[in-house]
């Protein structure tokens, strides 16, 4: 059986052998070529790059000292930029409580006062109010009842009724405002 | 079949070997050569790419106007200052409240004092101010709108008032809010683009009020 493999390994080896007997001179003539020509591209390619370099150097020394003299302009940019962002978050965020008060203060009705009130920036509020007898405590629950109310209110609590003995009646109200109406409201002043 | 393949391809893989084999000779004869080669074509690459980010960043800053620039800026430090002037606030803070009819009996902070809830979530400083008012229901409303479209930024945080007896009243907290300077050098890379967007946020805040002073002289 013959090893075609080997056949075809020793046919190109002869083959190299023979190309490359018939082309020594050749081979030795690139070489020498290359080592010549390729050493001289080398060091002409070497001479170009270190004058690009130097080129580019110089031209970013220039940019960065009108850079370096635009500083003060860029960090009042800067400042600025800061500045507009910390405004915006602020101003977007910041509920207005003033509404919060005045709504409170248009749901009630003539006999009610408030006595006090305290509110905070979360939209929670508390309010103490006195009404002047039962008649007007049913309106002004009525009142809280509607649709207005659930408008501005997203959670209502009513404690601590007391009656006088004027025949009035002393209570707490526990009120949660949407934020979104206090935070809309917040340009509108 | 395979040998014709072979012969076809010989001469080609031949002289690729030979070329391959010159150039492994030139690296061996002038390896610091090419060694600076290839050093010189990255440090090109590198002082190219810095190169054309400062030319971008110079065209930036040179479009910007620097009178509009100077203007907008002068509104937004009142509106928010670079480091805690308190000082100013509060003769501002007094010059409103009788304007509006309210009297104060006390503004206090703690110096020092920086609020550290709800002015952190917003990378903003604040300075925590309690004061104790006297007014009616109304002058108080006003005095808490005047506050809150004041030209420099304030945040109501909470109130507590009490509206029976002769002198109604009670006490408001506010976070006086301020922006830290910022730190380490601004560079080329960092030019920000400020647009017409950024400038109507500016319209937001009240133009002219007591509290639109100059620097210096808060």
């Amino acid at each position: 059986m013959i090893d075609i493999n080997l056949l075809v390994s020793s046919d190109v080896l002869s083959l190299s052998q023979k190309i490359f007997k018939k082309n020594l001179a050749v081979v030795c003539l690139v070489l020498t070529f290359v080592v010549i020509f390729g050493g001289a591209i080398i060091f002409g390619i070497d001479q170009l790059s270190t004058t690009r370099l130097a080129q580019i150097k110089s031209h970013r020394q220039e940019l960065q000292n009108q850079f370096a003299s635009d500083l003060p302009k860029l960090e009042m940019l800067l400042s600025l930029k800061d500045k507009l962002a910390g405004i915006n978050r602020v101003i977007s965020t910041r509920p207005n409580l003033s509404t919060a008060i005045s709504k409170q203060q248009e749901m009630l009705l003539p006999g009610i006062s408030t006595t006090n009130f305290t509110v905070s920036s979360d939209g929670s509020m508390n309010f103490n109010v006195k009404i002047a007898n039962y008649k007007i405590l049913s309106d002004y629950l009525t009142e809280l009842e509607t649709e207005k109310s659930r408008d501005f209110f997203k959670q209502l609590k009513i404690s601590s009724l007391q009656m006088g003995k004027d025949g009035s009646f002393d209570f707490s109200i526990n009120a949660v405002f949407d934020k979104n109406i206090l935070l809309a409201n917040q340009n509108k002043l | 079949m395979n040998l014709v393949k072979a012969k076809a391809y010989f001469p080609f893989v031949f002289y690729t070997l030979i070329i391959l084999v010159d150039v492994i000779i030139l690296a061996l004869l002038f390896p610091g050569k090419v060694f600076k080669l290839i050093e010189t074509k990255d440090q090109i690459e590198i002082f190219s790419t810095e190169e054309r980010q400062l030319t971008e960043a110079n065209e930036l800053l040179a479009a910007v106007d620097i009178n509009q620039l100077s203007s907008a800026l002068v509104i937004a430090n009142v509106a928010l200052p670079d480091e805690k002037k308190v000082a100013g606030l509060i003769s501002g803070l007094g010059t409103v409240a009788s304007a509006s009819g309210v009297v104060v009996r006390t503004i206090s902070y703690s110096p020092g004092v920086v609020s550290t809830s709800s002015a952190q979530s917003q990378n903003l400083d604040a300075i925590p101010v309690t004061m104790t008012l006297n007014s009616s229901l109304i002058q108080f409303l006003d005095y808490l709108k005047k506050l809150q479209s004041a030209s420099q930024l304030l945040g109501v945080t909470g109130i507590t008032y009490t509206l029976t007896g002769s002198s109604p009243g009670g006490e408001v907290n506010i976070l006086v809010y301020y922006l830290p300077a910022r730190a380490g050098k601004p560079s080329w890379l960092g030019v920000p683009r400020i647009d017409a967007e950024d400038l109507k946020i500016l319209s937001k805040i009240s133009p002219q009020d007591i509290f639109n002073l100059p620097l210096k002289s808060r």
